[in-house]
């Protein structure tokens, strides 16, 4: 929140200074010369000094007069021109374009480095993944602003009024015709910033989970468990709740649920479902394993046991629920705790 | 800020070290001037010696017998004794903890003969997987006749004072359901017989690691004694008196460093030889770590010819583990878990298939990551963890699988 008030506040501020160097005629040099020419004539801001040249004309024929004056314009239109067209190439000369270039280039080609050395990394220092995962895209954003400022500064130079200009312009511009591009950039800094989940964890945003891919600066992209690719507008992130499952760690906490019979042995059920649990090769074993049991009620009552246990990679999620459901659930029907009959009896 | 632990660390630091190899290889091989594994094989090829079965034995990997040759494990056998006088006065049991070739049985050898003399020794002969196998170890070691069961041994115990010293306490379990009982059937006929019997049981690092996390292996005992690692002084101590009346000589390495190749032509030719044998301990320490049967293995295949009393020894470039695939690190961990296993049991605590086990059995021994290990019943082999790759195969646990080994 701290992120998009700040933000606010700056552009609030940006647009403020505008307006006001606007009222204040400092505005850029070649839109200002252009409207002042087109609006009436040369003399108009200056009424002392021209006034007995006006009266002269008036005296002569107004036929010359008109003539003279068509001319007059058409040579103050045609010098302004030139000076705009003489700004503008100044501020946008081929240099500056190819500079400006050049700068976009080598950050794109340097965050690309970047992303294969932190990639590399992050597979080879297994320990420290999610720190280097999430220090890249803050690198990202430093670099891209860096690159932009100095871009900037190439254009402008020294010229600031054309700078403001441009800026609340751009800002106008954006706030109205790309309010969704506005809201996604804002989300994307405040994810990155302030870090409700990283690169590697396992989020549930909607009805989507699985693993975050990517944090863009407008979308988010996570790979959801059967292996599709999912697209998120970092705007409706940062708006719906998220949760994380593993949290920057490697390893997270998953719940295997499995339903019993009523009557069937605790003790029994207890012993398989632990065993099942540490004997698995996805746990993480310096973490605690815990079996608990529910009484509930499904069509028929049932014991609702709940195996809680860590595994030693978030990845393997739903492999570790798997084994051990697998493994439970034969050794409970080795223990026939799935006779049909117990079923009956519950049943009646 | 959250601190880093040792185990980070370390897995860093290795984690860093690969990462320059890897890019060393890759350089290497961009430039065409990978010739490296060509050279080491045509070299092993020549230079592969004939060693004397004489020589063979000195250097035998076998628990040693003789106390004499004993390298000193003082703190351990003061602990030890500490703990046999805590049994006089509250009835607890002993638990030594060991990597797998740190010389265990020769520590259990040298308490069998000098501490108690009178102990009786349940040696290491493979898996247990049920009870009555183990009454009749015991019934046998005990010299008891007609017991069926844990019980009916303990009622014929008696109460006469005995000390037990169990090798390999981890053999008792497997990784499955219901493979923790006979284990706990075991721990709870210790506690009902402690009264009388003073019990020294041994376990492996990484069977203890895992049994102290699931089923809380430590709490049934109130010594627990670590076996350390050699100190370089030990394994060197050892080499050499292993070596005695044999005349050493240490060639200088083939790819010798250039601040090492710079040293060696100005030095005299005493210093050279001085020189040698300092970078030859240096790899050989490097490579062991501390573990005196990795320091034995790295001897043996240092050995470049063999001429009467002559030895000339070169520093052995071990191959690198290479790729391992998270399959086979899962049956790699359960291979360390359990200090050996045949291919049925691997089969049940991976829950796969038969015949599974034998295929990845195969291909794991086809890399030489595992070895098929002498069992006394000799049923079935049972494989474990070649010497050779341990403390890689360790490093990628910790690495991989995030064990904190």
């Amino acid at each position: 929140m701290r992120i998009t008030w700040i933000y606010l506040v700056l552009m609030f501020g940006l647009l403020a200074t505008h307006s006001n160097v606007w009222g204040q005629d400092t505005v850029g040099s070649v839109l200002d010369s252009v409207n002042v020419e087109l609006s009436t004539d040369s003399t108009a801001s200056d009424p002392d000094q021209k006034e007995p040249e006006t009266t002269e004309i008036q005296q002569k024929n107004p036929e010359e007069n008109e003539a003279q004056s068509i001319e007059e314009t058409a040579e103050a239109v045609k010098e302004n021109v030139e000076n705009a067209f003489s700004a503008a190439y100044e501020l946008l000369s081929p240099s500056k374009i190819l500079v400006v270039l050049l700068i976009v280039l080598f950050t794109y080609l340097f965050i690309r480095v970047l992303d294969f050395i932190f990639g590399y990394l992050a597979l080879t220092l297994k320990r420290y993944k999610f720190f280097l995962l999430r220090l890249q895209p803050i690198l990202n954003v430093i670099l891209w602003t860096m690159a932009i400022y100095s871009a900037i500064i190439t254009i402008f130079e020294e010229n600031t009024n054309a700078l403001w200009g441009l800026t609340g312009s751009s800002a106008l511009a954006l706030g109205f015709a790309a309010q969704d591009f506005v809201k996604n950039i804002v989300g994307g800094l405040m994810i990155i910033f302030d870090r409700p989940f990283q690169r590697g964890d396992y989020i549930r945003i909607g009805e989507y989970y699985g693993v975050v891919d990517k944090i863009g600066m407008r979308v988010t992209r996570i790979i959801t468990l059967d292996d599709s690719l999912v697209t998120i507008p970092n705007s409706r992130i940062v708006s719906d709740s998220v949760a994380d499952a593993n949290s920057g760690l490697s390893t997270c906490m998953v719940v295997v649920n499995l339903w019993l019979p009523v009557q069937a042995d605790l003790d029994v059920v207890k012993k398989i479902a632990y065993e099942a649990a540490i004997t698995s090769r996805y746990l993480n074993i310096d973490r605690e394993v815990k079996v608990l049991f529910f009484e509930e009620f499904h069509e028929r009552p049932v014991t609702h046991v709940m195996i809680k246990a860590y595994v030693f990679d978030a990845k393997y999620e739903k492999a570790f629920e798997s084994d051990v459901t697998e493994a439970a659930k034969k050794a409970l029907g080795q223990a026939k705790i799935w006779q049909e009959d117990s079923i009956d009896k519950s049943l009646k | 800020m959250r601190g880093f632990s040792y185990f980070e660390l370390k897995a860093t630091y290795l984690s860093i070290q690969e990462i320059i190899q890897d890019l060393q290889r890759r350089l290497r091989e961009m430039l065409g001037v990978d010739g490296s594994h060509n050279a080491e094989s045509l070299e092993n090829l020549s230079e592969k010696p004939e060693i004397p079965e004489r020589y063979k034995n000195l250097f035998s990997l076998a628990p040693l017998e003789d106390s004499t040759t004993f390298v000193n494990r003082t703190d351990e056998l003061a602990k030890l004794k500490t703990a046999y006088e805590n049994w006089t006065i509250s009835r607890y049991m002993a638990l030594m903890v060991g990597e797998v070739g740190l010389g265990t049985t020769s520590l259990l050898n040298y308490i069998r003969t000098e501490l108690h003399p009178e102990a009786i020794f349940l040696p290491d002969e493979g898996s247990l997987q049920s009870q009555s196998q183990l009454v009749k170890i015991l019934g046998e070691a005990l010299k008891i006749e007609g017991a069926n069961s844990l019980e009916d041994l303990q009622k014929q115990l008696g109460t006469a004072q005995r000390v037990i010293i169990i090798e390999n306490i981890e053999r008792l379990f497997l990784r499955k359901i219901y493979g923790f009982n006979l284990l706990r059937d075991f721990l709870l006929f210790m506690h009902a017989t402690k009264d009388s019997v003073y019990w020294i049981a041994t376990i492996n690092t990484y069977s203890y690691y895992y049994l102290r996390h699931s089923i809380d292996i430590a709490s049934n005992f109130l010594s627990i004694i670590q076996i350390q690692y050699f100190q370089p002084k030990e394994i060197e101590k050892v080499i050499m008196q292993r070596n005695e009346g044999f005349e050493l000589i240490y060639l200088k390495p083939v790819k010798p460093g250039r601040w090492m190749k710079w040293e060696l032509n100005r030095a005299a030719a005493s210093k050279r030889k001085e020189m040698a044998r300092t970078y030859y301990f240096e790899q050989l320490h490097s490579f062991s770590k501390g573990n005196i049967s990795r320091a034995i293995v790295f001897w043996l295949n240092s050995i470049k010819r063999f001429s009467e009393n002559k030895i000339y020894v070169r520093a052995f470039e071990p191959k690198p583990l290479g790729q391992v695939e998270l399959t086979e690190l899962f049956i790699l961990e359960a291979i360390l878990q359990h200090t050996s296993l045949t291919t049925k049991s691997l089969d049940d605590i991976l829950r796969q298939g038969r015949r599974s086990g034998s295929l990845v059995m195969e291909h794991l021994l086809a890399k030489g990551w595992i070895s098929a290990r002498e069992t006394s019943k000799g049923v079935k082999p049972e494989y474990q963890i070649s010497l050779m790759y341990l403390q890689e195969i360790k490093e990628r646990m910790s690495r991989d699988l995030y064990r904190k080994i």
